[in-house]
C-alpha cells in the first residue's frame, strides 16, 4: 500500500501562498509526473509530499497513514533531487548507507540492499570514489541508488534528469521508466518542465500552473482533450493554434464562426454547454491541420518553412492571425504559396475566451 | 612528429613578442620589496638585539650583527626574567596563555558553528533578527561592555577566574565566526540537508556527519582568526584572567616595564619574539593549509 493523497493543501513561504486548496490523489504504483512552468510550486508540493516543509492547512496520506506531521524519515519515501545532493565528503558506498545507518540496520543487511542497488543501478564499480569523481549521469545514478536502499514505496523525483545533456537524459529516462517497471509496486511522483519527459514517463500526469493543479490525466487525454487554455498551450511543441472567434447556433447544430471564416461543429462533442456564446477560442495542433488543395475551406499564405528533418513546420498567415502546421519532412513548400487548409472536426478543441475552459 | 613541428614553425606568431618587464612591473616588484623590507626591518633589529650581550647593545648599533651570538637572552627572557618580586621569566605567562587559548578556540569555533547552522538551516521564527543582533553586537565598542561584564562576572562567581575569561573570549568571538559559519552555510545547497533529513538524520546528525566535513577550510580560517585574536589579546586578559592566569602578553608588558635596574633590551626583544612566536607559527602552518583547504572546498562536488 503505497498511495498517496494530497487534500487541500496549502503551503505557503511568509504571506506567499504557493499552494491552495490542493488535492491530488495518486493511486499504489502509479508513475506520476507533475509537470509545469518554473515556479508554479511543484517543487513546493513534492517537498510537502516528502515533508520537508510544512503544509498550513491540508492533510498528506501516504498508504493509509496520516503523514502530514511526520517527518521524512516515517514517511516511507526516497527522494532524488535536481542537484544530486550527495554528501561530499563520503564515498559512494557511504552516500547509498547513510540513510541506513541512520537507521540502526544491521551491517550485514546494509551490505545486501547497497549491493542489489548497485547491480540494478550498474554502478558496482564506483563504490569506493567520491562524488567529484563522477561523471554528471553516474552521479545521478548514485542518488537514485541512496533512494533505492531505503527500501520505500513512494519515490520522489525532482527535476532529476534536468542537468544532464540531452543525450544521457534520454538514456535515463529509459532506465527509469524500466527500474519502475522492475521495482513492481512503487509509487513514483515525478518533477519536470520537459514536457517530453512528462509524455513518455506518465501514467498520468498532472499539470500546474501557479500553485493549482489544471488537469491530471493520462498523458494521451491531456494531450487531446485538454481541460483548458493553459494545458492546451503549455504541451505539446510547437504550440496548440488558437483562433479567436465565437460559437453560434445555425440551423440544428453549432459552428465557430470568426471575423473570416466559419468551422462547423457538427460533429464537435461539447463538455459543458456552449459557454457564453460571444467569447470562443478554436485550438488545434500543427500536426492535424490538413493541407487539402479541392476541398479545403482556410486560405493561408505561406510565410515561415522550418524543416527539422522528420518533419517540416510551416509558418502561415490565416488571415490576420499566424497559424503553424507540423507536416512530412519530404514535402517542400515556398514562402508566399498559398495553402488551402481543413480543420478536421474531430481534432478541434474549444475553449471559452473568458474563462479558457474547455468547451 | 617532424610534420607537427614543421607546423608549427610556419604557424610563429607575427609581430613583436609582448614584452615579459614593462616598466609597471619593475615598479610594482619595487614597491613590494619596500614594502617588506619595512616590515623585515624592526623584526631584523630585534632578532639580532636578542643575540647579543648587554655590552654590545649599549653600543647602540642597532643594525650591526652580533660579534659573538648569544642565547643567554632568550633563556632569561623565558625563564628567570623578572616580574614585579617574582622571577620565573614568561614560562608562567606562557601556560596561563595556552590555558586560555585552547579552551576559547575550541568552545567558540563549536558555538559559532551551531549558531551559523541553525540560522542557515533551520530557519525558526525571527532567526533573521537573532543573526541581526548578533551582527550588532560585532560592532559594540568593548570598553562599553567591559564594566557591565565585569559585574556580571562577579554576581556569578566567575570574575578573575579561567573559566570567566574563556567564557569571555567565547562571547566576543560569537559574532564574527557566526557571521563567518552562517555565510558559509548558505553557500552550501540546501538540497544536501534536505537529503540528510530524508535520510533519517537530525540536527546533531546532519550537522557532524553532513556539515562539518564540509566546513574545513573555513574551520581553518576560523582557528586563525581565533589563535591569533585571543593570543594577542591584552585588554580581557587583564581584565578578566586574574593575577594566577594572566596571559602571555600582560606578562611581556610586565617585564618590559619593569623599571628596577638597568633595561636590559636583549631580553626585552627576546621575550617579545617569544611572545609573537604562536602567532607567527600558526600564520605559517596554517597558511599552506589554508590555502589547500579553499583550494579543495572550489572544487564543485
Ligand atoms: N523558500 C522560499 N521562500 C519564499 N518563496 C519561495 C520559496 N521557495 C519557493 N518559493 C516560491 O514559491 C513558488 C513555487 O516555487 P517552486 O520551487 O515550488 O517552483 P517549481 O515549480 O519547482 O519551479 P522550478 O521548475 O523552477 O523548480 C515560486 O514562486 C517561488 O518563488
Ligand atoms: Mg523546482
Amino acid at each position: 500500500m503505497a498511495s498517496v493523497s494530497v487534500k487541500n493543501l496549502e503551503v505557503s513561504f511568509g504571506s506567499l501562498k504557493v499552494l491552495r486548496e490542493l488535492n491530488i490523489d495518486i493511486r499504489s504504483g502509479e508513475f506520476v509526473v507533475l509537470l509545469g512552468p518554473s515556479g508554479c510550486g511543484k517543487s513546493t508540493l513534492l517537498n510537502s509530499i516528502a515533508g520537508l516543509l510544512d503544509a498550513s492547512a491540508g492533510q498528506i496520506w501516504i498508504g493509509d497513514r496520516n503523514v502530514t506531521w511526520e517527518e521524512p524519515k516515517d514517511r516511507g519515501i526516497g527522494m532524488v533531487f535536481q542537484s544530486y545532493a550527495l554528501y561530499p565528503r563520503m564515498t559512494v558506498e557511504g552516500n547509498l548507507s547513510f540513510g541506513l545507518r541512520m537507521a540502526g540496520v544491521p551491517k550485514p543487511e546494509i551490505a545486501r540492499r547497497i549491493n542489489a542497488a548497485a547491480e540494478l543501478l550498474h554502478i558496482e564499480n564506483l563504490m569506493k570514489r567520491r562524488p567529484s569523481e563522477l561523471s554528471g549521469g553516474q552521479r545521478q545514478r548514485v542518488a537514485i541508488g541512496r533512494a533505492l536502499v531505503r527500501d520505500v514505496n513512494v519515490f520522489l523525483f525532482d527535476e532529476p534528469l534536468s542537468n544532464l545533456d540531452a543525450a544521457l537524459r534520454t538514456e535515463l529516462r529509459v532506465e527509469l521508466k524500466r527500474l519502475h517497471r522492475e521495482l513492481g509496486n512503487s509509487t513514483m511522483i515525478y518533477v519536470t518542465h520537459d514536457q517530453v519527459e512528462a509524455l513518455t514517463l506518465a501514467d498520468r500526469m498532472a499539470v500546474m500552473h501557479r500553485g493549482l493543479i489544471q488537469q491530471f490525466d493520462t498523458p494521451r487525454t491531456i494531450y487531446h482533450h485538454p481541460a483548458n487554455t493553459f494545458v492546451a498551450g503549455f504541451v505539446g511543441s510547437p504550440r496548440m493554434n488558437f483562433l479567436k472567434g465565437r460559437v453560434e447556433q445555425r440551423a440544428n447544430s453549432f459552428a465557430f464562426v470568426s471575423d473570416q471564416f466559419v468551422q462547423p461543429l457538427a460533429q464537435y462533442n461539447f463538455v459543458n454547454a456552449t459557454g457564453s456564446g460571444d467569447g470562443a477560442e478554436l485550438g488545434i495542433r500543427p500536426e492535424h491541420i490538413r493541407i487539402d488543395p479541392d476541398q479545403g475551406t482556410h486560405e493561408a499564405t505561406v510565410e515561415l518553412v522550418e524543416p527539422m528533418g522528420a518533419e517540416t513546420v510551416v509558418w502561415c498567415r490565416l488571415k490576420k492571425q499566424t497559424i503553424g502546421l507540423r507536416l512530412e519532412g519530404d514535402q517542400s513548400f515556398e514562402t508566399q504559396q498559398t495553402l488551402r487548409l481543413t480543420f478536421p472536426e474531430q481534432r478541434l478543441n474549444m475553449f471559452d475566451s473568458n474563462t479558457g475552459d474547455r468547451l | 612528429m617532424t610534420a607537427i613541428a614543421a607546423h608549427e614553425t610556419v604557424l610563429e606568431a607575427s609581430g613583436p613578442r609582448p614584452r615579459q618587464v614593462s616598466a609597471a612591473r619593475i615598479g610594482v616588484y619595487a614597491f613590494l620589496i619596500t614594502a617588506a623590507l619595512f616590515f623585515a626591518l624592526p623584526l631584523y633589529v630585534m632578532l639580532v638585539t636578542s643575540l647579543k650581550g648587554m655590552p654590545e647593545v649599549r653600543l647602540g648599533q642597532i643594525f650591526a650583527f652580533p660579534s659573538a651570538p648569544t642565547f643567554e637572552p632568550w633563556i632569561k627572557a623565558w625563564s628567570t626574567a623578572c616580574t614585579g618580586r617574582t622571577c620565573e621569566g614568561l614560562t608562567p605567562g606562557f601556560l596561563n596563555s595556552v590555558k586560555i587559548t585552547v579552551p576559547s578556540v575550541i568552545i567558540s569555533i563549536i558555538a559559532a558553528a551551531l549558531n551559523g547552522y541553525a540560522l542557515s538551516f533551520w530557519k525558526f521564527r525571527g532567526a533573521n533578527f537573532f543573526f541581526g543582533l548578533l551582527i550588532f553586537g560585532a560592532f559594540v565598542p568593548y570598553q562599553v561592555v567591559i564594566f557591565p561584564l565585569i559585574i556580571f562576572m562577579r554576581e556569578v562567581g566567575l570574575f578573575a577566574t579561567l573559566p570567566g575569561i574563556i567564557i569571555v573570549h567565547t562571547i566576543f568571538g560569537m559574532p564574527i565566526l557566526t557571521l563567518l559559519y552562517r555565510n558559509y552555510f548558505s553557500a552550501l545547497p540546501e538540497e544536501l540537508f534536505k537529503a540528510a533529513r530524508v535520510d533519517g538524520a537530525g540536527f546533531w546528525r546532519i550537522f557532524f556527519y553532513v556539515i562539518m566535513p564540509m566546513s574545513v577550510p573555513i574551520t581553518i580560517v576560523a582557528i586563525i582568526l581565533q589563535v591569533t585574536g585571543i593570543w594577542n589579546d591584552f585588554l580581557f586578559g587583564i581584565v578578566f584572567a586574574g593575577r594566577e592566569n594572566l596571559p602571555m602578553t600582560v606578562q611581556l608588558n610586565n617585564i618590559v616595564q619593569t623599571t628596577t635596574g638597568i633595561r636590559e633590551h636583549n631580553v626585552n626583544m627576546a621575550a617579545t619574539i617569544l611572545a609573537a612566536a604562536v602567532p607567527l607559527a600558526v600564520y605559517f602552518i596554517s597558511g599552506r593549509w589554508f590555502v589547500r583547504g579553499i583550494a579543495a572546498g572550489a572544487v564543485k562536488g
